[in-house]
C-alpha cells in the first residue's frame, strides 16, 4: 500500500519508496505461483510448461511496475530508481517477446507439437490473468493519485474519475482479459483432453494385449505377436479403433480414411512412429512400427473422447465465471467508495469544515477520506488565523492612511516651489529667445532679399515654363488640329460610303418594289383565276344537278317503256293464242275438205261439183294455215324483239343509275373544288393586301433613303468646307509654334542670368545663418534647463498623483479587508 | 287382189288419196279410203302382231291401227300436229293407217300411173305398185293394198308358220 507522504515524512527515502512499490506490486506473485501449480497439476504440465506459465504471469506485472515508474510524476507517486525501472522493463518485455519465440524455436526443432501448443496456451492464459491484475492495480493507483494531490477547489472528484464511468472501466479492465483467457483455455483444454484420452486408450490397449498373453518386449512387438502375420502387408497400415469389442474383430473396421492416409504419408516421410491429429477435429491417434516393418496405428474418435474433456471445460468455465464475478464485485465496491468520498468532498466544497458525523471507510478510499478530514481541520485553524490577521491589517491600514495624508500635503508644497523656479528659468529663456528673434529678423530680411532674387529667378523660370507650356499647348493645338483634319476627312469618306450605301439601298428597294408589284399582279391574276374556277365549278355543279335530274327522267321513261313493252308482249301472246285457234279451225277445215274430196271422188261423176267445192275449201284452209303460220312467225319475232328491248332498257336503266351515282360524286367533288377555290381566293386577297402594305412600306423606305442621301451630301459639302477652313487654321498653328519656340529660347537665356544673381544672394544668407545658429544654441541650453524644471515639476505632480493612488489603494484595501472578514465569518467552525 | 285393179286404160280417171310418211308422198285408191281422222289416243293390244300399234275407238267402232312407216320400214310414225289416221275398208275389213299428214286427193288420168321397174318387184319390194311423176313436186308412190294387207297378216302369223313359207 502507498502511504501518504505528509503522514510519514521521515520514511520517504527514494530507494525505500521504490522497493516498497515493487513489494506492493509483487503481492500477486504467490497467487501466480498457486495458479501455475494448479494448472500444472490439471494439465499434467512439464517443467518447461510450468516455467512458461510462471514467466507469462510475471511479465505483465513487471511491465506494469515500469509503467508506474514512467508516469510517477504525473500521478504524484514516489519514483522508482532508474536502475530498478530499467531492469523491470527489460525483464518484462523480453519475457513477453522471448518466451513464445523460444517455444516456437523448440517446436520447429521437432519437439512434440501438442506440447508446444500447450506451452503457448498456458503462457497466454496466465499472461491474461496477470494483465487483468495489473489493470486493476493501476486503477487503484489512480485513486491514490487523487488522495495525494486533491484539494476541493483544484480538482473535483467528478473530474478526476468521470463519475461512475470509472467503475465501468474497472469492470471492463477485469472482465475483458478474463473472457479472452476463457476462450483460449476452452480451445486448449479441448485439445489437451483429447490427447490425454488417446494416451489412455493406448494404455488400455497395451493392458488388453498384455492380458491376451502377448510376448515380452515393446508395445509394438506385443501387438505384432498377437495379431496374425497375414494382417500385416508391406506398404499397408494395420489400424484399429481401440475399445474392448473391436480389439479382437476386424481391425480396420471403423478407422476413417483420412487418418490412414495421414499415417501412410508419415510413414512415407521416414517416420517410424508419432501422433496424428485429424484437421477436422474428428479424432486423434498414434502409429508405431513393429518388427519386420509391421506398422499399425490406433485411432480415437472425438465422439468417444467428448466426455473425457467436458470435465476440463466445465472447470475452465467455472473459473471464468468466478473471475468475472470478482471483477464485478470489485467494480461495485469501488463505485460505493467513490460515492461516499464524493459526498464528503461535496460538504467540504460547500464550506462545511466541521468534522463531526463523518464515518471513514476501512479501505484505500477510507484513507483518502481521513486525509480530507485532516485537511479540513488544518484549513479551519488557518481560517481563524486569517481572521485575526485581517482585523490587524484593518487597524494598520487606518494608521497608514493618516501618515499618507501628511505626505500628500508636503508634496503639494514642493510642487509649488518647483513651479516658481520654473517661471524664473522661463523668463531667462525668453530673453535669449528675444536675442535670437533679432537674429532671426536679420536672417529674415536677408531671406527676403534672397527671396526677391529667387522670386525674380522664379519669375524667369515661370516665364520659361509658361513659354514651354505655350509651346506644348501650341503643339497640342496643332496635333489636335491635325487629328481634327484627319477626322473630318474620315467623316467625308464615311459620308461618301453612306451615300453609296443609301443609293444601293434605294436601288435594292426599287427592285424589291418592282418585285412586289409583280407579286401583286400575279396574285391579282391568281385571284381572278380562282374566282373563275369557283364560277366554273358552281356552273359545273348546276350542270351536274341538271344531269342528275335528266337521268332521273330517263330512268322514269325507260321504266315506262319497259312496262309498255311488257304489255305488248302479253298482247302478242294473246294474239298467238287466237292464232292457234284459227290454226286449229283451218286444220279442221282442211281435214273436212279432204274427207269431202274423198267422198266426192267415191261418188264418181255426181260428186264432181262437190269435189270442186271441197278443193276450194281445202285451198282456203291451206291459205289460212299459211297466213297463220306467217302471223305466228311475226309474233315470235315481235316477242323476241320486245324481249331484247326489255334487256336493253334494263341495261340502260342500270347505266343511268351508275350515271346518277357518278354525277352525285362529281357534284360533291365540284363542291370541294369550290370550297378550296374560295379559300384560295381569300388567301390570295390576304397576300395581295400584305404585298400592297409591303410596297407602301418599301416606297416609304426609298423616300427615307433619299433623305439620308441628301443629308449625307450636305454633310459631305459641310465637311469639305470645314476641311478647307481647317487647313488655314492648321497653317496658322504651325506659324504660332515657330513663334512660341523663339519665345522659349529667349526666356531660357534670361533664366541663365537670374541663376547667377541667385548664387550671390545665397552666399550672404549663409553668413547670416551662422549667426542665427549660435543664438539658437544658447536658446537650446535655456530650453534644456526649462525642460529639466518641467520634469521636476512633473515629478512632484506624479508624487502627488502616487500619493492619491496610494490613498485610493488603501481605501480599496480597507474595503477588501472588511470583505475578507465577512467571508471568514461565513465559515462554520 | 285382182278385184282391186285400177282402171289404167286411156280416158279413164283415177282418184288417189295422198299422204306423207317421212317426207315422201304415198297414195291409195280413194275407193278404199272411208275417211281421214285426226290422230287420237291409241290403245295398245296385248299379244298383237308387230305392225299393229293398237286400236282406236272411231264413233263406237273399234278398229286396228298400223304404223305405215313401220310397214314401209322407214322407222316409226310421227305423233305431230298434222298426224292423221287414214281409215280403210277392204272387203269388210276396217283398218287405220297412221301417217305423218294427209295432203291431198288427186284426180288423174289412168295413163299417168307408171309401173315401178321390175328390178324392185323382183327383189321382193312390191309394196309400191305405181309411181306418178308430177312437175315441180315430189313423185307420188301408189301403194299396193294387197301387199300392205299381206304384210299385216304375215306379221300376225305365228312365227313358225311365217318362217316356213319361203319368199
Amino acid at each position: 500500500m502507498i502511504e501518504s507522504p505528509e503522514a510519514h515524512p521521515t520514511e520517504l527515502e527514494p530507494l525505500a519508496r521504490g522497493w516498497r512499490q515493487v513489494v506492493d506490486l509483487a503481492y500477486p506473485v504467490p497467487i501466480a505461483l498457486a495458479v501455475t501449480v494448479f494448472a500444472t497439476l490439471l494439465f499434467e504440465a512439464s517443467l518447461a510448461e510450468f516455467g512458461a506459465m510462471f514467466v507469462g504471469y510475471a511479465a505483465p506485472i513487471l511491465v506494469g511496475c515500469a509503467l508506474l515508474r514512467r508516469r510517477a510524476s504525473e500521478w504524484a507517486l514516489p519514483a522508482i530508481p532508474a536502475q530498478v525501472h530499467r531492469t523491470l522493463l527489460v525483464a518484462g518485455l523480453s519475457s513477453i517477446v522471448l518466451v513464445p519465440s523460444a517455444l516456437s524455436v523448440v517446436g520447429a526443432a521437432g519437439w512434440f507439437a501438442p506440447a508446444l501448443l500447450r506451452s503457448l496456451a498456458l503462457f497466454a492464459v496466465v499472461n491474461a490473468v496477470a494483465s487483468a491484475q495489473v489493470c486493476f492495480y493501476h486503477a487503484r493507483i489512480r485513486l491514490g493519485r487523487y488522495r495525494r494531490s486533491a484539494g476541493p477547489e483544484e480538482v473535483s472528484l467528478t473530474d478526476a474519475f468521470g463519475g461512475s464511468r470509472t467503475a465501468s472501466r474497472l469492470r471492463l479492465a477485469v472482465a475483458l482479459p478474463a473472457v479472452a483467457g476463457m476462450l483460449v483455455v476452452f480451445d486448449v483444454a479441448g485439445h489437451l483432453s483429447l490427447q490425454r484420452a488417446a494416451n489412455e486408450r493406448i494404455a488400455f490397449a497395451e493392458a488388453a494385449i498384455s492380458a491376451l498373453g502377448g510376448a515380452e518386449g515393446t508395445f509394438a512387438e506385443r501387438v505384432a505377436s498377437v495379431l496374425p502375420a497375414e494382417a500385416f502387408r508391406p506398404g499397408r497400415v494395420v489400424a484399429f479403433p481401440l475399445d474392448a469389442e473391436t480389439l479382437g474383430g476386424d481391425a480396420t473396421a471403423h478407422v476413417p480414411d483420412p487418418f490412414l492416409t495421414a499415417v501412410d504419408a508419415a510413414l512415407a516421410s521416414g517416420r517410424t512412429d508419432g501422433a496424428i491429429r485429424l484437421r477436422d477435429g474428428s479424432g486423434v491417434g498414434r502409429f508405431e512400427t513393429g518388427p519386420e516393418g509391421r506398422s499399425f496405428a490406433v485411432f480415437v474418435g472425438t465422439a468417444e473422447t467428448a466426455n473425457a474433456w467436458t470435465g476440463g471445460l466445465w472447470l475452465v468455465f467455472a473459473a471464468s465465471v468466478l473471475v468475472f464475478a470478482f471483477g464485478m464485485r470489485v467494480g461495485g465496491d469501488v463505485e460505493r467508495s467513490i460515492a461516499h468520498v464524493r459526498a464528503h468532498a461535496d460538504r467540504l466544497a460547500a464550506g462545511d469544515l466541521r468534522g463531526e458525523g463523518i464515518s471513514v471507510m476501512d479501505d484505500d478510499l477510507g484513507a483518502l477520506e481521513a486525509s480530507l478530514v485532516r485537511a479540513a481541520e488544518s484549513f479551519r485553524t488557518t481560517l481563524g488565523a486569517a481572521r485575526s490577521a485581517a482585523e490587524g491589517v484593518e487597524s494598520t491600514l487606518a494608521e497608514l492612511g493618516g501618515a499618507l495624508g501628511g505626505i500628500v500635503e508636503s508634496s503639494n508644497v514642493q510642487a509649488a516651489q518647483v513651479d516658481e523656479i520654473h517661471a524664473f528659468v522661463t523668463s531667462i529663456s525668453n530673453r535669449v529667445g528675444e536675442a535670437q528673434g533679432s537674429a532671426s529678423a536679420l536672417t529674415t530680411a536677408i531671406d527676403e532679399s534672397s527671396n526677391s532674387v529667387l522670386e525674380l529667378g522664379a519669375a524667369g523660370d515661370e516665364l520659361n515654363e509658361t513659354a514651354s507650356v505655350l509651346t506644348s499647348k501650341v503643339d497640342a493645338v496643332s496635333d489636335s488640329l491635325e487629328q481634327m483634319v484627319r477626322s473630318v476627312k474620315e467623316v467625308g469618306a464615311t459620308t461618301d460610303r453612306l451615300a453609296e450605301a443609301s443609293e444601293e439601298t434605294s436601288s435594292s428597294m426599287e427592285e424589291m418594289a418592282s418585285a412586289m408589284r409583280a407579286v401583286d399582279t400575279a396574285a391579282e391574276t391568281t385571284a381572278n383565276l380562282s374566282r373563275d374556277v369557283v364560277e366554273k365549278a358552281e356552273l359545273g355543279q348546276a350542270k351536274v344537278v341538271q344531269t342528275i335530274a335528266g337521268m332521273e327522267a330517263i330512268r322514269e321513261a325507260t321504266d315506262a317503256a319497259e312496262s309498255v313493252i311488257r304489255g305488248l308482249g302479253a298482247r302478242t301472246n294473246e294474239i298467238g293464242g287466237i292464232l292457234d285457234v284459227i290454226d286449229d279451225v283451218a286444220d279442221e277445215t282442211n281435214l273436212l275438205a279432204l274427207n269431202a274430196a274423198i267422198i266426192a271422188a267415191q261418188a264418181g261423176e255426181q260428186g264432181k261439183a262437190f269435189s270442186v267445192v271441197a278443193d276450194e275449201i281445202k285451198e282456203l284452209a291451206d291459205r289460212v294455215l299459211a297466213s297463220t303460220k306467217e302471223i305466228g312467225g311475226l309474233i315470235r319475232a315481235v316477242q323476241e324483239e320486245s324481249e331484247n328491248a326489255i334487256g336493253a332498257i334494263e341495261a340502260g336503266s342500270a347505266s343511268v343509275m351508275g350515271g346518277v351515282d357518278l354525277s352525285a360524286e362529281a357534284g360533291k367533288t365540284l363542291e370541294e373544288i369550290t370550297d378550296a377555290s374560295r379559300e384560295a381566293g381569300t388567301r390570295i386577297s390576304e397576300i395581295v393586301t400584305s404585298v400592297r402594305e409591303q410596297t407602301k412600306a418599301a416606297s416609304h423606305v426609298v423616300a427615307l433613303m433619299e433623305k439620308v442621301r441628301e443629308s449625307a451630301d450636305q454633310i459631305g459639302e459641310a465637311s469639305n468646307e470645314q476641311n478647307r477652313g481647317n487647313e488655314i487654321v492648321y497653317r496658322s498653328a504651325l506659324t504660332m509654334r515657330e513663334v512660341a519656340q523663339q519665345v522659349r529660347r529667349t526666356t531660357e537665356d534670361q533664366a541663365a542670368g537670374f541663376g547667377r544673381i541667385r548664387e550671390n544672394v545665397t552666399g550672404v544668407r549663409g553668413a547670416v545663418e551662422q549667426i542665427s545658429g549660435s543664438l539658437g544654441d544658447q536658446s537650446a541650453v535655456c530650453e534644456q534647463v526649462a525642460s529639466v524644471l518641467d520634469s521636476v515639476a512633473d515629478g512632484s505632480r506624479s508624487n502627488e498623483e502616487a500619493a492619491r493612488r496610494v490613498r485610493d489603494a488603501m481605501t480599496t484595501l480597507v474595503d477588501q479587508a472588511q470583505e475578507l472578514r465577512g467571508n471568514v465569518e461565513r465559515f462554520r467552525c | 287382189m285382182s278385184s282391186m285393179a285400177l282402171p289404167l286404160h286411156e280416158g279413164s280417171t283415177v282418184n288417189l288419196a295422198c299422204f306423207e310418211v317421212k317426207g315422201q308422198i304415198y297414195a291409195l285408191e280413194v275407193a278404199t279410203v272411208r275417211e281421214i281422222v285426226r290422230i287420237q289416243e291409241i290403245t295398245p293390244l296385248p299379244n298383237a302382231p308387230e305392225l299393229i300399234e293398237g286400236v282406236i275407238d272411231l264413233r263406237g267402232a273399234v278398229i286396228p291401227v298400223i304404223d305405215l312407216a313401220k310397214v314401209l320400214r322407214r322407222g316409226t310414225a310421227e305423233d305431230g300436229m298434222h298426224a292423221r289416221i287414214v281409215v280403210l275398208e277392204i272387203d269388210g275389213l276396217v283398218l287405220g293407217l297412221w301417217v305423218d299428214a294427209a295432203t291431198d286427193v288427186l284426180s288423174l288420168e289412168g295413163h299417168r300411173l307408171e309401173d315401178v321397174p321390175d328390178l324392185a318387184t323382183q327383189a321382193g319390194y312390191d309394196a309400191v305398185r305405181h309411181v306418178v311423176r308430177r312437175e315441180g313436186e315430189a313423185p307420188v308412190m301408189v301403194l299396193s293394198l294387197e301387199t300392205l294387207v299381206e304384210s299385216v297378216y304375215r306379221s300376225a302369223l305365228p312365227p313358225q308358220a311365217g318362217q316356213g313359207e319361203p319368199r
